[in-house]
């Protein structure tokens, strides 16, 4: 279960192994920086999954895992890819549905091919205790945006924003104007813990999480 | 669209607000966490009329799987309320339906419209009727739907059936009988018989382009069944019955017809087309209805879908048009003649459109009870795209404080001043064009008299404009008040006009000579051939009432000065005197200066400010 207490202490987000993003008129998203991201089942102390499900899961049901561009998943518990029963490691691709035990389901998916950054969509009721809509697992980009190939479908959006890694830090920008606190910022700007994002159609705000 | 809580606001102790979720007709509506991480709803209640707080209190109890939970009210120290409800993460039915242009699945359809109906069956069961289901309202959460705005609701019994707070309502889904002002428990029904047909085709039973319009189809036209599967073809029949008194009886009995037809079974009696279109006929102590003009239905409907034009509005577009043809017979055929026709011709269009309040009001004509104590408010068709996101404009809701709104308006008023005082300048050196106003450098009473009346009727304007501004817009409200302003204006220069002797507003040359001479029996023009008191009110008037002037002092108006909106103002300006007899010269002259100095001297925030503004504000 991932902390809902924000850390004011760090500088950067890219500091961070995840974050919340607020967005308005849209939901709520939690964004996994890392390379390895483990999914399993809730709890209050000790060593918690990245992901916590409020589900019947094992403590590490699972861990998802990038590699170069492409992810696999390595069960600690019982998971179906598909229908089929895994076992040891094997690779995902875009639209592969995951079986953690028995009735979470969860929708892979890599919605372009010009960024490694991956969505999870729940397919099942089952969310973490903080609901959120979603779950990015980011490469080095992640795309808000009204297209369903933009890694957070945002309908109200008139253009993509994207946010990156950059020098240790998260980045955005956009073709529309952008204001970050308040401040115009026409070229793209680092993001603080806590800042809020706005455009002429949009809002939104990022929330770093300690585990 | 922009919100006034930013995220990690705290308006209401104990609730952090961590982004906004929409604003619905009642208020804008944020998720927030409680202190202890409990996730909730919380809408800000933007009218908060006593009778709103009375609805919503009378729901706080009530309790049902099928209906959003109302947990509190609560006041912030600005003294707004607060309703705090259950948050649901699920899709709304609304976009469900935009994921499925075609119908939902039929499974899908029996789990939701079945538990909708279960809702709406307990609030009928304790004396509550929604009045304001629609798919934007209807929510669900894995397997269970639940219903929204419940406590927008008003409790009506059978001896408050025609309770008048304000109509609510999509008119996409409103029954025909709202629009007598009757707010039964059969409007639900109705609006959840055009939700039955939309999840069952993907699309709405009656539509149009104006409000006006898709009432008059809710009162007269047949719904198409065609794309409905057969089966459920009468149970949709009967629940889309004009007259609530054939109108399936309950949610419950709806429920009912809809499991046995998707399982087979005949229940629903089939209607006739008489039942179903036949208007809600008058209950013993109603006052008298004004009754349909049409004879024959169906025969009129199908005859207007021929003549393209099924609004109440056809008569006004047609007027337009005659008078158009005689103004350009009077004018031969020049291009001035062709002119007044072409303009004729567009402000009937607009007008047809539904713009402005005459509009709202013809079409209410066809549709409110002779003798009802109070009209109904008709809502407004969105103007937009349903989904389409909106920046700021006008319409954007913005919190400012008194102290601001005054600074404000005393720069606007001093900085007319000072364009009064140019325009004045141009006209009086300007005696060729202006012509018909007399050389006014010559006679400096005429140029006061234009002058003052000038400042006086921009200072109407931007006093109103600047109070409203930020605040959600009630347009028919608004230019109602316009209208009586600018009456007040008419007679206040009409007094200056007597005082100042003057004797140039001569009704010849390039004045209409104006359908209406005499309001009522009060003649529009002296025997002078100047305009009467009656006169100067009535143009004024109309010119406040017709154009939507907040708009132009708006600070988050699109562009600081837009000759468009001077031009269209001179078009109304150029075109008020052929209905109402009044100097055409004089009239455009102060259509153009009122429009001009309007915007000129309201504040307006540039583009680039306003996210800032608004975070300010916030």
């Amino acid at each position: 279960m991932f902390n809902l207490q924000p850390s004011p202490a760090l500088s950067t987000l890219a500091g961070t192994s995840k974050f919340l993003l607020w967005i308005d008129r849209v939901g709520v998203f939690l964004v996994c920086m890392t390379d390895q991201v483990t999914i399993g089942g809730p709890g209050i102390e000790g060593d918690l999954p990245d992901i916590g499900l409020m589900a019947p899961l094992s403590r590490k049901h699972a861990t998802l895992i990038r590699s170069g561009e492409s992810y696999v998943v390595q069960p600690h518990a019982a998971v179906h890819l598909g229908h089929k029963p895994l076992h040891d490691r094997a690779e995902i691709y875009d639209g592969n549905e995951l079986r953690l035990g028995a009735g979470v389901r969860l929708r892979f998916r890599l919605p372009t091919v010009m960024s490694g950054s991956a969505r999870l969509e729940f397919l099942s009721d089952h969310r973490p205790r903080q609901v959120v809509d979603g779950i990015v697992l980011m490469d080095d980009t992640c795309l808000l945006g009204p297209q369903d190939d933009h890694h957070i479908a945002c309908p109200s959006f008139t253009a993509p924003v994207l946010l990156y890694r950059k020098q240790g830090e998260i980045w955005c920008k956009s073709r529309n104007e952008l204001f970050v606190n308040g401040q115009f910022q026409p070229g793209g700007a680092a993001i603080p813990p806590g800042a809020i994002v706005e455009g002429s159609d949009m809002r939104f705000r990022l929330e770093s999480l300690s585990k | 669209m922009k919100f006034m809580f930013a995220p990690e606001a705290r308006p209401l102790p104990g609730y952090t607000i961590k982004r906004a979720i929409d604003r619905g007709g009642f208020g804008e509506v944020y998720y927030a966490l409680s202190d202890s991480g409990k996730e909730v709803a919380l809408k800000l209640l933007q009218r908060n009329t006593d009778v709103e707080l009375r609805g919503i209190a009378e729901c706080l109890n009530l309790k049902h799987p099928n209906l959003l939970s109302l947990f509190d009210v609560r006041t912030d120290e600005e003294g707004s309320h607060w309703l705090v409800m259950e948050y649901i993460s699920g899709k709304s039915l609304e976009l469900t339906l935009e994921g499925h242009p075609q119908g939902l699945p039929p499974a899908e359809v029996e789990n939701w419209f079945t538990q909708m109906c279960a809702g709406v069956n307990y609030l009928h069961e304790r004396g509550v009727v929604h009045r304001d289901l629609k798919p934007a309202n209807i929510f669900r959460e894995g397997p269970i739907v639940k219903i929204g705005d419940v406590g927008l609701a008003k409790s009506i019994t059978p001896s408050r059936r025609s309770i008048q707070t304000e109509s609510v309502g999509t008119v996409y889904y409103m029954a025909p009988e709202v629009a007598k002002g009757k707010y039964g428990s059969e409007i639900d029904v109705y609006s959840l018989g055009v939700m039955l047909f939309e999840m069952l085709t993907g699309r709405l039973p009656f539509s149009g382009e104006s409000t006006g319009e898709i009432l008059m189809k809710h009162l007269t036209e047949k719904p198409d069944l065609e794309k409905v599967p057969e089966r459920f073809r009468p149970v949709v029949a009967r629940a889309l019955a004009k007259d609530p008194t054939k109108r399936t009886p309950s949610a419950s009995v709806l429920a009912e017809e809809f499991r046995a037809a998707a399982g087979g079974k005949v229940v629903a009696q089939e209607l006739t087309w008489d039942d179903m279109v036949a208007p809600p006929a008058p209950r013993r102590s109603a006052p008298p209805v004004a009754q349909p003009r049409k004879s024959n239905p169906l025969a009129e409907t199908q005859a207007s879908r021929r003549s393209g034009a099924a609004s109440p509005m056809k008569p006004l577009v047609i007027a337009m048009c005659i008078m158009g043809v005689i103004f350009a017979m009077k004018s031969g055929a020049g291009s001035a003649g062709m002119f007044r026709l072409l303009v004729l011709g567009l402000v009937g269009v607009a007008v047809y459109k539904g713009w402005g309040v005459f509009g709202s009001a013809m079409r209410g004509a066809n549709l409110v009870p002779v003798s009802a104590p109070r009209p109904p408010v008709i809502p407004q068709i969105p103007k937009a795209p349903r989904y389409r996101s909106e920046a700021t404009s006008p319409a954007t809701l913005r919190r400012l404080p008194l102290s601001s709104r005054m600074e404000d308006l005393t720069t606007s008023m001093t900085r007319a001043a000072f364009w009064t005082a140019i325009a004045t300048v141009i006209v009086g050196l300007n005696t060729t064009l202006l012509g018909q106003i007399g050389d006014l450098t010559s006679d400096p009473a005429r140029l006061a008299f234009y002058s003052i009346t000038t400042l006086l009727g921009t200072w109407a304007l931007l006093i109103p404009a600047k109070l409203w501004e930020g605040k959600e817009a009630q347009g028919p409200a608004r230019r109602v008040i316009l209208t009586a302003i600018g009456a007040a204006v008419g007679v206040g220069a009409a007094w200056l006009h007597e005082q100042l002797y003057l004797e140039s507003m001569t009704m010849t040359a390039n004045t209409f000579p104006g359908l209406l001479r005499t309001v009522g029996d009060r003649p529009l023009f002296g025997p002078d051939l100047q305009p009467s008191t009656a006169g100067f009110a009535v143009f004024f008037a109309a010119l406040f009432g017709i154009r939507r002037w907040w708009w132009q002092a708006d600070a988050f108006r699109s562009a600081r000065f837009r000759f468009s909106s001077t031009i269209l103002t001179a078009l109304l300006g150029f075109v008020i005197p052929a209905a109402f007899v009044f100097p055409q010269n004089w009239a455009v002259l102060w259509a153009v200066s009122l429009s001009s100095i309007v915007q000129l001297s309201a504040g307006w925030v540039p583009v680039a400010e306003r996210s800032e503004f608004l975070t300010k504000a916030a």
